[in-house]
């Protein structure tokens, strides 16, 4: 599979000289992508992140209908029994990542950045807390009031949730993050009790009453991530890159030995 | 036979007082490597790996799972004596 960098730069265009240490940001704008390889995904970049001191990323996607139970979460939240899951064709997934449950559905953006965290000099509490913030900015340019949930992590607009925020510090790495629900199917929060809550959470959708897509909203939410993280220079890409390539790569060398 | 040389595992400062050990990933008697991870705290709305300071074998756990935590708490030592690595 091949990476398509689509834009470059806002500071300078695209032939003029960069300094080696100029920081980017990768973002992957990708479609729906599957639990094992959005697994797969996160532990490349966090090697590359790493490896690449200059480089930070973000996975900006959509998951199939699904249900992830985090470090804080509970079966007990999930009111729907195994045969009703499986009626529905929800696999049940636990994540060592912080929150609790969310149900997973079309319609909702998934943001997980990979921050290495030394680089900014943020704590993994103070990284939540942005992460945090940057949603509420993001749902108040739309002229809606967010707040932080006192109770656990995530946006709540009035008494509902709008955003489910879990993340997971590897090797010095932010890897999960958080999810927002752009035009999800309500109704089926009803019978999962997001991160606890037994209130259903709302939507963009809901709070403003207009249509939105994820393609349509997720440009804005990874403009604040940028401000947030302040690095000028951004490559997209639209595909993931190829994560079977070192895997091919290692079994061809040892077989040529 | 030399004597153990213990290295601790300290809990660093996440930046919150609500800590919980949430696992460990490493028993007593087994080998860990510098910068494998052998436990993970949970503050809130995150998980975070705490790798091993260095070579050695996990000596002792001073935490048991689901109990607080503090920034500076010892969680655990490793025996980074030679008798404990020459079996690496």
């Amino acid at each position: 599979m091949s990476r398509v960098p689509i834009v470059a730069d806002q500071a300078g265009g695209y032939d003029q000289p960069r300094e080696a240490a100029e920081r980017v940001l990768q973002a992957y704008l990708l479609g729906t992508v599957d639990w094992d390889t959005l697994l797969l995904l996160q532990r490349r970049l966090i090697y590359e992140v790493t490896d690449t001191p200059s480089t930070t990323a973000v996975i900006l996607c959509e998951h199939p209908p699904s249900l992830t139970i985090g470090r804080e979460g509970s079966r007990e939240h999930v009111r729907l029994d195994w045969a009703e899951l499986q009626r529905r064709g929800w696999p049940v997934r636990w994540h060592a990542r912080g929150g609790g449950v969310m149900l997973h559905l079309p319609g909702q953006l998934a943001c997980y950045p990979l921050v290495v965290l030394e680089q900014w000099g943020w704590t993994p509490a103070a990284y939540v807390q942005r992460l945090q913030s940057c949603l509420i900015t993001f749902l108040h340019s739309y002229g809606l009031t967010a707040t932080a949930d006192p109770c656990r992590p995530g946006v709540r607009i009035g008494q509902r949730r709008i955003a489910h925020i879990g993340v997971a510090v590897r090797y010095g790495v932010t890897c999960f993050g958080a999810v927002l629900n752009v035009d999800p199917d309500l109704r089926l929060f009803h019978r999962v009790h997001c991160d606890g809550d037994e209130q259903p959470m709302t939507s963009l959708q809901r709070e403003i009453g207009s249509r939105f897509r994820v393609s349509g909203v997720r440009q804005r939410l990874l403009e604040l991530l940028q401000q947030e993280l302040q690095i000028e220079r951004l490559s997209i890409f639209h595909t993931p890159p190829d994560l079977m390539s070192r895997v091919r790569n290692h079994a061809t060398a040892s077989r040529s030995r | 036979m030399a004597p153990p040389v213990l290295v601790p595992i300290v809990v660093p400062d996440l930046g919150t007082p609500q800590m919980v050990l949430s696992v460990w990933y490493v028993r007593p008697g087994e080998i860990v490597y510098a910068g494998e991870r052998v436990a993970e705290i949970l503050i809130p709305g995150a998980t975070v790996d705490i790798p091993a300071p260095a070579d050695g074998v996990l000596a002792q756990q001073c935490y048991s799972v689901q109990q607080k935590l503090q920034t500076g708490n010892i969680l655990g030592y490793l025996d980074v004596s030679s008798a404990a690595t020459s079996s690496f």
